[in-house]
């Protein structure tokens, strides 16, 4: 039997609701921990998505090319400058009233952390599917990526890792004692690690947002409200939506088609 | 052929979704099924609708009535099945079925002590019938509503014709009123799916009201 309701949008529409999807997602954070090369790394990142433009395949593919990740860092490495730590030897001279000696001087380098501001974006094309469900009395059409795609952080990975190096730099620039040993450091710090080891971090994080990928391009209480109250004697008018179903419908173009039942 | 044709968006509601929609309003706002004067109804409320009585001459305080009718029933082009004549359901039209209650206050006759008696309701019921066609207002992308337009209206097994003509036109008048107040307002033709800027529609085809347009 036919729904009671239908609703269809074409893939020009299908972009609109995207782009109103993508903004009610808003701006997703996460935090954790990497490492990058012999260092220690953990992050705050957070990321939102826009742009792209969707392609319909029946039953229910949604590809969306060109869809753009915007996201930010922000690293906080772990350096342990001990490998500067030296001492000065004792030193003493010969004197006909005896030995005259320095005392030995030892300079110990604490571990430091050094935070990584960085910013970029990158673009990413995947097929999505539809999932219909409801949930504590709404109902939901979720668009939800199949797979996560490859990234290309390349790019970014580059500048990043020129941020890493010079935010190391202003960090030990600001190390009591460390002025002769500056350049022997950063040199030291930048070589324990490389570009391989920034993408094998970035990656990771950036892809964390891409997994599970979820636009809610339709969200309605189940018990829904055709028209609201009007007092003193007109109630809401309420009407359940007893069944919701979505799928991608081919004819002469395709088109995403929203069934309801009330 | 696709939904949308020549459009981005496409929204539509059944015959069984519009009669669903009936109940959910009639059931929520009775009042617009049921009026009457003082002493059938004493006062506004959500279930009824008061009205002043008839006045007449001689008759104290007015002629008391009410009207009541059942929550409309309709059926979108093409009928489900052949309407009394002269009634003939066309493409973009729907027609309504209800069943209206008339009912007079009659004080008819004097009591022992000379007074008029007291008021003695009598009623009947009639079986009415509408042909009537959607038309759209629209305000802005997702606001706006479908509502439903007289076009014609039989009361069904009455005779003789004059009498059928009075209460054809007098329940024209009462289900245009009625119908004025009664709304399908986008958000449950497309269940807010999209804010639809409407473009073409409502037509009825296929036991359904179609709207086209964009989304914003």
């Amino acid at each position: 039997m036919p729904s009671d309701v239908v609703a269809a949008v074409d893939q020009t529409a299908a972009s609109t609701l995207l782009g109103a999807a993508e903004a009610a997602l808003g701006t997703l954070t996460k935090t954790g921990s990497g490492s990058l090369g012999p260092l220690g790394a953990s992050y705050s990142a957070s990321a939102s998505f826009s742009g792209g433009t969707v392609a319909l395949s029946p039953p229910d593919t949604i590809a969306i090319d060109n869809l753009q990740i915007d996201y930010s860092l922000g690293l906080t490495l772990s350096v342990d400058l001990s490998f500067l730590d030296f001492c000065i030897p004792q030193i003493c001279i010969w004197t006909p009233f005896g030995d005259i000696c320095t005392p030995k001087i030892c300079f110990d380098f604490p571990t430091i952390s050094v935070t990584v501001p960085f910013a970029s974006s990158a673009t990413l094309s995947a097929d999505f599917g539809l999932k219909v469900h409801l949930t504590s009395g709404d109902w939901y059409v979720d668009v939800v990526i199949e797979s996560v795609p490859a990234l290309d952080l390349g790019a970014a990975a580059v500048l990043l890792l020129a941020a890493i190096g010079s935010a190391i730099s202003a960090a030990l620039l600001a190390v009591p004692f460390i002025g002769p040993l500056l350049s022997i450091a950063v040199a030291v710090i930048t070589a324990a690690f490389g570009l391989a080891d920034v993408t094998g971090l970035l990656g990771p994080i950036v892809s964390a947002f891409v997994a599970g990928l979820t636009f809610t391009v339709y969200k309605q209480p189940q018990n829904f409200q055709v028209l609201p109250a009007l007092p003193p004697y007109n109630p809401a008018v309420m009407v359940s939506l007893a069944a919701v179903s979505a799928d991608v419908q081919a004819t002469d173009k395709n088109e995403l088609v929203l069934s309801v039942d009330i | 052929m696709s939904l949308t044709g020549t459009h981005h968006a496409f929204a539509s509601i059944d015959e069984r979704g519009v009669n669903r929609a009936l109940q959910a309003f009639f059931g929520a706002r009775p009042h617009y099924l049921h009026y009457g004067s003082v002493p059938f109804v004493t006062s506004d409320s959500t279930t009824e609708t008061l009205v002043q009585t008839i006045a007449f001459p001689g008759v104290p305080g007015g002629i008391a009535y009410a009207i009541d009718l059942t929550i409309p029933t309709t059926d979108l082009y093409p009928p489900d099945g052949a309407l009394p004549p002269p009634l003939v359901l066309g493409p973009d039209q729907l027609s309504l079925t209800t069943e209206a209650t008339i009912t007079i206050g009659c004080t008819a006759g004097q009591s022992a002590d000379g007074k008029r008696g007291q008021v003695m309701p009598v009623s009947t019921s009639l079986d009415v019938i509408a042909i009537g066609h959607p038309v759209s207002v629209y305000f802005s992308p997702g606001v706006g509503y479908v509502r439903f337009q007289l076009d014609q209206v039989l009361v069904e097994n009455v005779a003789p014709p004059s009498l059928q003509a009075v209460l054809d036109c007098l329940l024209e008048m009462i289900l245009s009123a009625v119908l004025s107040s009664v709304e399908l307002p986008f958000n449950i033709i497309d269940v807010d799916f999209f804010k639809l800027i409407l473009e073409a529609g409502p037509t009825i085809a296929d036991n359904q009201i179609e709207i086209w347009g964009d989304v914003s």
